[in-house]
C-alpha cells in the first residue's frame, strides 16, 4: 500500500461573509473532507454549485488557509511547511484553471506564461527552459509558432491547452484541475480530455479532477468522490458508484442527467 | 398544419473590423404552435443571433434579409412600436442568466406584476393576484410572501423560474429561451426543463430552446435542428436525429459527448476549428473538418428529406437512404 | 420585463463598436497637440525669436506686428517668446505634478488593491480623507505651508491627485488580483511582490495612465488658476496662469494679452482630453478612469 501522494483530512473551512447591513453570517464551505489521491491515480471530485468542491482545490493548491484539518502532499503538511518546503510541494502540485478566458495573464506571450513555474523555481538555465516551452508546447498539440503569441490570439480551447502546458512544464506529480473543460465547447472538450487522459497516461501523473458534469467524470476518473453542501457523501471506484450508488444525493445527480438514449 | 413561427432564408451579417461576418446564412425553419423545437449547435453557431433576430433585438449595424413570419406577419418588417407590442405578450424570450435578466432593486413580484400591466389592461390588484398564482405555478413555494423579496434572496434556480413566471404572465404563443439552463445545477436543470415540457403541455405554448447541450434536447424537445456555422445542416423530430443523425456534423458532435462512450481516450475529435465567417468555405461550411468531404461540397449541399419530417444538408444524403447507411462515420457504442 | 433583460445583449455589442471608432481619431488628434506642446516647450529656447525678459518701454502694449505676431505685453515683452517659455514652465508643472503622483498613489492603489482586507483599509482612509477635500483649498493649504514657486506649485497640484491615482489603480488592481492567472502564479509558487510587479502592475497601470492624462490637463488649469491669484509660479517667470494674471488689467487696451494665453490652456487641455479619450478604448477595459 503506497502512501498517498495527496492526503487531505478531516479539512474544514470556514469564511465570513457579509450580508446585508453590517450582518455577519459564517459560511462552512468545507465541513470535514477526508480525500485521498494516490499517484498516478485520477479522482474526480463531483457537486453542484455551492458544494464546496472549488472551495477544497483552492484549499489543496494553497490559496486558502484551512480553518481546521491538514492536507498533506507526499507527507508534507501544506499549511505548516516552511517556505522552501512549500516552494517544493508547489513545484509538484500544479493548477489548471476553469475558465481559459482569465487564466493566462493576457500581456504575457505564451511562452512567458508556460516558463512561469520554471522561471518562479528557476529550474533549469534560460536555453533549457526555452526548450522544454517549445517540448511541452507540442506535447498539448500547439505548434511551436504559438510560443510568440499571446491569448487574444486563442481560441478557448487552444488556451486551455496553454493553460495544461504550463501546469506540465515543471514535471509535476500532481494536476489539480478545477473544471478545466466546462467552459469549453463540446467538441473542444474531446480534445482536451483525450489530452488530458494520453498526458495521464505517458507520465503516470496523478489527477485531483474537480466537475460537476457528471459523463465527463465516469468517462475520465478511476475514483470518484461526490460532494454535497461541504462534506462527501459518497466515494468509491467510479464504475461503483456509478453502477450502484449508495447515497441518495449521487442517486438524485445521477437520475438527472439528461438522459442521450 | 400551419407553423406558428416560420424563418425563410433568413440571413444576418455583421460588421467586423475585418470586414462583413456571415453570422446566419440562409436560414430555413418552422416551429409548429405548442411544440418545444430545440435549436442545438456551439459557440459561434448563429444560433442565438437567430434567436435574437427573431425578436427584433440585433444591433443596428446587423445587416439582415429574408423574412420571420410570425402571426402572418414578418417580424423583421416590423417597425419598433410593433416588436414591443409583440414582446412579452404573444413572444416572450428567457436568457441565460437570470441575475443580470432581472432588475436587482424591485421586488420580484412587482416585475412579474409590470410585465402584465404593460399589456393587458387589468388593476394593480389583479395584476398582483396573477403574479402570485404565476409564482406558484411555476414551484415557488409560499408565493405571496415571496413577492416581495428582491431577486438576490433567491437561488440561481428560483430566480430562473422567475424569469419564465415573466415569459409566460401573458400566455405567449411562442417563448424563445436561450441557453436558460445552461448556468443552473443538473438537478435544477431537470426541474426547470421539466416545468417548461409541462407548461408546453398544458397551455399549448410553443417553445425555442437554443441550446449546446445535446443532453437537454433529448430531454425535452420535440424537433431540433442543428447549426453549424450559421447554417442549419440537420433538422427533424429530435428522436431520430440523435439515435441516427445524417449529417457529418451531428455525428461527429454526438460521438465527442463521453456519455456515450464507454472506453477512456476514445472520444472521436472532430479535427480543426470553425470557419471564418468572414470569409466562409465555398461550399458546405463543414467541409474543411468533414471525414467524408468530397468534390462536390464545394457547392453549398441542398436539404435532402429523409422522410418523417428529417432533412440532412449534406451531398452523401443526396443519392437517398441507400447512401446515407453507406457512409463510414457510423459511431454506435454498443 | 422580458423586454428589459433582452436590452443587455443586443446593447452590448453597440456599444463597444461606437467605443473602438471614436478612439482612433481622438488619440490621433489628441497625441499631435500633446506632443507638438512638448516639442514647443522643450525647444522653447530655439523657437522664440526675442528674449522673453526683453523689456521695451516704447513698445508697451504694443499690436501685433509681422516680426511681432502676437504683440506685447505691459512691460514691452514680445508675447510670442514669453508664451513659448510659459508652456515651457507650465507643462513643467503638469507634467511633474502628474509624475510625482504616479510614483506615490500608483504603489499604493497598488498594494491596497492586491492585498485587500485591513491593509486596504488603512492605506485607503488617509486616501479617502484626502479626497474629501476640496481640490483647491487642499493647494492653497499646502502653498501656505511649504510657499510659492514652481517647485510648490508641483507638490501642491501632486497632492491632490494622488489620491485619485491611488482609487484608480487600487480599484483595476482588485479586479484583476481577482483573476484566475493571478491564482495560477501564486500556486507555481510565485512571491506575492513577483505577482504584483509582473501580473497586476502591467494590467491595472492602463487606466491610471489614461488617468494621468486627464489629470495633466486639470493641472494645466490648476497651475492657471494658483498662478493667477499670486500663488504659484511666481513673476517674472512667465506660466500661462501668470501671463492671464498680467493681462487682466488691460483687457480694453490689449485684449491678446488674455486671450492668447487663455486660448494656449483651452489647447493644452483639449489636448490632452482627446489624448485620454483615446487611450481608453485600448488601455481601460473595465471603465475605471474617471
Amino acid at each position: 500500500m503506497s502512501t498517498p501522494l495527496l492526503e487531505v483530512s478531516g479539512l474544514v473551512k470556514r469564511f465570513v461573509a457579509r450580508s446585508g447591513v453590517g450582518r455577519r453570517r459564517i459560511v462552512e464551505a468545507v465541513r470535514g473532507v477526508d480525500l485521498t489521491v494516490a499517484p498516478g491515480e485520477i479522482v474526480a471530485v463531483v457537486g453542484e454549485s455551492g458544494s464546496g468542491k472549488t472551495t477544497l482545490a483552492r484549499c489543496v493548491l494553497a490559496l486558502e488557509r484551512p480553518t481546521a484539518g491538514t492536507i498533506r502532499f507526499d507527507g508534507v503538511d501544506v499549511h505548516r511547511a516552511g517556505r522552501r518546503a512549500l516552494a517544493a510541494v508547489r513545484r509538484r502540485m500544479q493548477p489548471v484553471f476553469q475558465d481559459p478566458y482569465s487564466s493566462l495573464d493576457p500581456r504575457w506571450t505564451v511562452d512567458r506564461s508556460v516558463r512561469e513555474a520554471l522561471d518562479v523555481h528557476r529550474i533549469g538555465t534560460p536555453a533549457e527552459r526555452a526548450a522544454r516551452v517549445r517540448e511541452v508546447l507540442e506535447r498539448v498539440g500547439l505548434p511551436a509558432r504559438f510560443a510568440d503569441r499571446r491569448p487574444h490570439e486563442l481560441s478557448g480551447g487552444q488556451r486551455q491547452r496553454v493553460g495544461i502546458a504550463a501546469a506540465l512544464a515543471p514535471r509535476p506529480d500532481l494536476l489539480v484541475a478545477d473544471e478545466p473543460v466546462t467552459a469549453l465547447d463540446v467538441s473542444v472538450q474531446a480534445q482536451v480530455l483525450n489530452l488530458l487522459h494520453e498526458i495521464q497516461r505517458d507520465l503516470g501523473l496523478a489527477i485531483l479532477f474537480i466537475a460537476h458534469d457528471l459523463s465527463v467524470v465516469e468517462h475520465f476518473s478511476d475514483r470518484v468522490a461526490v460532494m454535497y453542501q461541504g462534506r462527501i457523501v459518497e466515494s468509491g471506484a467510479t464504475s461503483a458508484v456509478f453502477e450502484h450508488p449508495a447515497d441518495s444525493y449521487t442517486q438524485a445527480l445521477l437520475e438527472a442527467v439528461p438522459a442521450l438514449r | 398544419m400551419s407553423a406558428l413561427l416560420s424563418a425563410e432564408g433568413l440571413s444576418v451579417r455583421y460588421r467586423t473590423p475585418a470586414g462583413p461576418a456571415s453570422v446566419v446564412d440562409r436560414v430555413d425553419l418552422s416551429i409548429a404552435p405548442g411544440e418545444i423545437f430545440g435549436l442545438v449547435g456551439e459557440s459561434g453557431c448563429g444560433k442565438t443571433t437567430f434567436a435574437l433576430a427573431a425578436m427584433g433585438l440585433l444591433p443596428a449595424d446587423a445587416e439582415t434579409s429574408g423574412r420571420v413570419v410570425f402571426d402572418g406577419r414578418d417580424l423583421l418588417a416590423l417597425d419598433d412600436e410593433e416588436l414591443r407590442r409583440l414582446r412579452g405578450d404573444r413572444i416572450s424570450m428567457i436568457f441565460q442568466d437570470p441575475l443580470t435578466s432581472l432588475d436587482p432593486t424591485f421586488p420580484v413580484g412587482a416585475q412579474i406584476a409590470e410585465a402584465i400591466l404593460v399589456h393587458r389592461d387589468v388593476t394593480r390588484a389583479e395584476a398582483r393576484r396573477r403574479a402570485i398564482e404565476l409564482l406558484e405555478s411555476v414551484g415557488i413555494p409560499d408565493a405571496a410572501s415571496r413577492y416581495r423579496d428582491p431577486p438576490h434572496r433567491f437561488s440561481g434556480g428560483m430566480r430562473q423560474r422567475v424569469v419564465i413566471a415573466i415569459a409566460l404572465a401573458n400566455e405567449p404563443a411562442l417563448v424563445l429561451a436561450d441557453e436558460p439552463t445552461t448556468a443552473l445545477d443538473v438537478r435544477v436543470q431537470a426541474q426547470i426543463l421539466a416545468l417548461l415540457r409541462r407548461r408546453c403541455d398544458e397551455h399549448g405554448t410553443a417553445v425555442l430552446l437554443v441550446t449546446h447541450d445535446l443532453g437537454v434536447v433529448a430531454e425535452v424537445c420535440d424537433r431540433v435542428a442543428v447549426m453549424y456555422a450559421g447554417r442549419v445542416v440537420e433538422t427533424g423530430p429530435a428522436a431520430a436525429v440523435l439515435s441516427s443523425p445524417a449529417h457529418p456534423y451531428t455525428k461527429a458532435l454526438l460521438a465527442a459527448l463521453p456519455a456515450r462512450t464507454r472506453q477512456r481516450g476514445a472520444l472521436e475529435v472532430i479535427a480543426g476549428e470553425i470557419p471564418d465567417l468572414v470569409t466562409p468555405p465555398p461550399g458546405c461550411r463543414f467541409a474543411p473538418r468533414c471525414p467524408v468531404a468530397h468534390e462536390r461540397c464545394s457547392d453549398v449541399p441542398a436539404m435532402t428529406a429523409l422522410g418523417d419530417g428529417h432533412h440532412g444538408a449534406c451531398w452523401l444524403l443526396d443519392g437517398g437512404p441507400a447512401r446515407a447507411a453507406a457512409s463510414p462515420v457510423e459511431e454506435d457504442g454498443s | 420585463m422580458s423586454a428589459a433583460g433582452a436590452a443587455t445583449p443586443a446593447a452590448a455589442p453597440r456599444r463597444l463598436a461606437r467605443r473602438r471608432e471614436g478612439g482612433t481619431w481622438s488619440l490621433r488628434v489628441g497625441a499631435g497637440i500633446v506632443v507638438a506642446l512638448v516639442l514647443v516647450a522643450v525647444c522653447a529656447s530655439v523657437l522664440a525669436p526675442h528674449d522673453r525678459d526683453a523689456i521695451s518701454a516704447t513698445d508697451v502694449l504694443g499690436a501685433p506686428t509681422p516680426s511681432h505676431p502676437l504683440g506685447f505685453d505691459e512691460a514691452g515683452r514680445d508675447v510670442l517668446s514669453r508664451l513659448l517659455y510659459a508652456y515651457r514652465v507650465s507643462l513643467g508643472v503638469a507634467l511633474g505634478s502628474v509624475g510625482v503622483a504616479l510614483l506615490v498613489g500608483v504603489p499604493i492603489g497598488l498594494v491596497a488593491g492586491f492585498y485587500g482586507r485591513w491593509i486596504d483599509l488603512l492605506l485607503m482612509r488617509p486616501i479617502d480623507m484626502m479626497l474629501a477635500f476640496p481640490a483647491l483649498l487642499l493647494s492653497f493649504v499646502l502653498i501656505a505651508v511649504i510657499g510659492t514657486g514652481v517647485r510648490a506649485a508641483i507638490i501642491a497640484i501632486a497632492a491632490i491627485f494622488i489620491p485619485v491615482f491611488a482609487r484608480v489603480v487600487r480599484t483595476a488592481a482588485l479586479t484583476v488580483s481577482s483573476l484566475a492567472y493571478v491564482d495560477a502564479a501564486r500556486a507555481r509558487g510565485a512571491s506575492n511582490l513577483s505577482i504584483m510587479l509582473r501580473h497586476v502592475l502591467p494590467n491595472a497601470i492602463g487606466p491610471a495612465l489614461v488617468q494621468a492624462s486627464i489629470l495633466a490637463g486639470i493641472a494645466i488649469q490648476i497651475e492657471a488658476a494658483i498662478s493667477f491669484v499670486g500663488l504659484g509660479v511666481q513673476p517674472p517667470t512667465p506660466s500661462l496662469g501668470v501671463m492671464l494674471a498680467d493681462g487682466r488689467n488691460f483687457l480694453s487696451q490689449a485684449p491678446w494679452l488674455e486671450i492668447v494665453p487663455g486660448c494656449a490652456i483651452a489647447v493644452s487641455v483639449l489636448g490632452f482630453i482627446l489624448l485620454a479619450d483615446g487611450l481608453r478604448g485600448r488601455l481601460d477595459p473595465y471603465g475605471v478612469s474617471r
